[in-house]
């Protein structure tokens, strides 16, 4: 008899569907096969899905099927189906990174985080959407995408976030049991918030990039967005560890054991009250006051904190336009980067090209004033906690270069640590912490360098007092 | 031309006196201004001469 899956199923943990694969409730194809259809039904209408992969992955399904009739278990992702952004390469098969000129692009080979997973027997059912070359050149609508705007299955008139917009809605959608995505700036935070599910930044070089279009060396890192941090923290087990290939790999692995972590009460968490006088929607505000009363009663020692006094975005955004200046040469060269939906993104590319070697040495010195200033600030605090992003998920038809949200406070607090955590290449986990007019907001908790099994373990006690991952928009008709 | 509106000119990037309308910038224009003030903001920023680059990433 063939297995028919409840809506509810589609919004279990990792763990859950695993235990479901181990008693033999359903096989392996029959769960691809129910995952890679319902992605390929209600994808488009999110414009979250780049390509499906529903064929390889039904012939993957009938070996995996072999491994658990036999109880040969790879890992708790075995036979698990899930996407990856489009920015990946998966060999023979279409990838894009969401912009027209790479139509038809095909690699020979898997990115090495496809390999990974597909080494302990996830199974990947799709690539997904995202912003036309990750965005790096400043994109003005959210429609900067080959595959349209990513729109958010809470309210499809507001935006997913991005880059990784495939990655958010197909997750908030329970279209993939979890996903890969990519941040350079922002980029899986931004939709781990909008869309209302959890989203791990790893340390820089804690995940190979290798077979991932780069956008900024020495910016870009590679993570999941999951039902649950303890999700994150499975899929990260399998993803993280050193690699030849990527220049920027770290040579560290990772292996999840948040129970080994100190006990909060040893520990300090740093806040700062300006980032909520920052937030402009009331509702908004309390429920971000809510969830930092939920955090700092899991046991910290509180301390108020702010950022040291440092240009972080300006460095941010020349190391990144230099970097991709330089990576998108070619397309200014030979003309083809006004093929990009975005104008303004695609004028931005030409104008970095602009960059003098000298901005970009000196935007990395500071840099190194800015690791300093953050490790510094460590020595007082163990983690930070910060709003992902100020508010709900903007409008789709809203400019995104409108400028800062009206109620800005006149203190630093942790504004800029968005851009502070990216160049000192910190981890950070964004956890859904509640609603402001119907739409989901992000709190994020940040850590030094390799300190994922920290903001991993903040995360399961946060969720395991909350039950705001567990919500779950209802699907167009 | 008043001394705010020359100072104005020649450190592009900066705003435009708030009295006036400014004049419509094409997007590559305004992308050209972007990167010359962020360019100019970093030649504002004082370092040690001893501060080398940013390379590798450590845990702390």
């Amino acid at each position: 008899m063939k297995t028919t899956f409840p809506e509810e199923f589609f919004f279990l943990s990792l763990g859950e569907i695993q235990a479901k694969l181990r008693a033999k409730e359903f096989k392996v194809k029959e769960l691809t096969e129910a995952w890679a259809l319902r992605l390929e039904r209600y994808g488009p209408k999110y414009n979250a899905l780049a390509h499906s992969l529903r064929k390889p992955a039904m012939k993957a399904a009938k070996y995996h099927d072999k491994d658990f009739k036999r109880e040969r278990f790879r890992s708790p992702l075995h036979g698990i189906p899930y996407g990856a952004k489009d920015l990946l390469s998966y060999a023979g098969h279409p990838t894009e990174w969401g912009a027209p000129q790479y139509k038809g692009q095909v690699f020979k080979e898997h990115a090495k985080v496809i390999t990974k997973l597909e080494g302990v027997g996830a199974n990947c059912i799709g690539k997904l959407g995202m912003v036309e070359l990750a965005g790096g050149g400043g994109y003005r609508f959210p429609n900067a995408s080959s595959t349209g705007p990513g729109l958010n299955p809470w309210d499809v008139t507001r935006w997913a976030g991005g880059s990784s917009s495939g990655s958010g809605s197909a997750m908030a959608a329970g279209l993939v049991a979890f996903a890969l995505g990519s941040e350079t700036w922002g980029s899986i935070l931004t939709p781990a918030a909008y869309c209302g599910v959890t989203g791990l930044r790893p340390t820089y070089g804690l995940v190979s990039r290798s077979g991932a279009m780069a956008l900024s060396w020495t910016m870009d890192k590679i993570g999941p967005l999951c039902r649950t941090a303890e999700d994150c923290g499975l899929v990260l087990q399998v993803i993280a560890g050193g690699d030849g290939e990527d220049p920027g790999s770290a040579g560290k692995s990772f292996y999840y054991t948040p129970q080994y972590v100190r006990p909060f009460a040893e520990m300090r968490m740093g806040w700062s009250p300006a980032d909520l006088e920052a937030v402009a929607d009331p509702a908004a505000r309390q429920a971000f006051q809510d969830a930092v009363q939920v955090l700092l009663k899991l046991g910290f020692q509180v301390k108020e904190v702010e950022l040291p006094d440092l240009p972080y975005r300006t460095v941010a955004s020349t190391i990144i336009g230099c970097e991709m200046a330089s990576i998108f040469e070619p397309l200014v060269a030979d003309g083809r980067i006004q093929q990009l939906v975005d104008k303004n993104q695609a004028a931005g590319i030409v104008a970095a090209t602009g960059y003098k070697a000298t901005d970009y040495l000196k935007a990395m010195r500071v840099r190194r004033m800015i690791q300093d200033e953050m490790a510094k600030l460590f020595i007082g605090v163990d983690v930070l906690i910060s709003p992902s992003r100020p508010g709900v998920a903007t409008k789709i038809d809203e400019p995104l270069d409108r400028g800062g949200s009206p109620g800005g406070s006149a203190r630093r607090g942790l504004k800029d640590l968005g851009a502070a955590g990216n160049l000192a290449g910190l981890p950070a986990l964004s956890l859904p912490c509640g609603f402001a007019g119907g739409l989901p907001l992000g709190m994020s908790v940040v850590s030094r360098p390799f300190q994922e099994n920290l903001i991993l373990a903040v995360g399961k006690q946060y969720q395991a007092q909350t039950d705001w991952h567990k919500r779950r928009p209802a699907l167009p008709a | 031309m008043r001394r705010r509106d020359l100072a104005s000119l020649l450190f592009v990037g900066l705003p435009a006196p708030a009295q006036q309308t400014p004049a419509p910038v094409d997007d590559l224009t305004a992308a050209r201004q972007r990167v010359q003030a962020a360019s100019a903001e970093l030649a504002k920023f004082d370092v040690a001469i001893a501060l080398e680059p940013a390379t590798m990433f450590k845990a702390y």
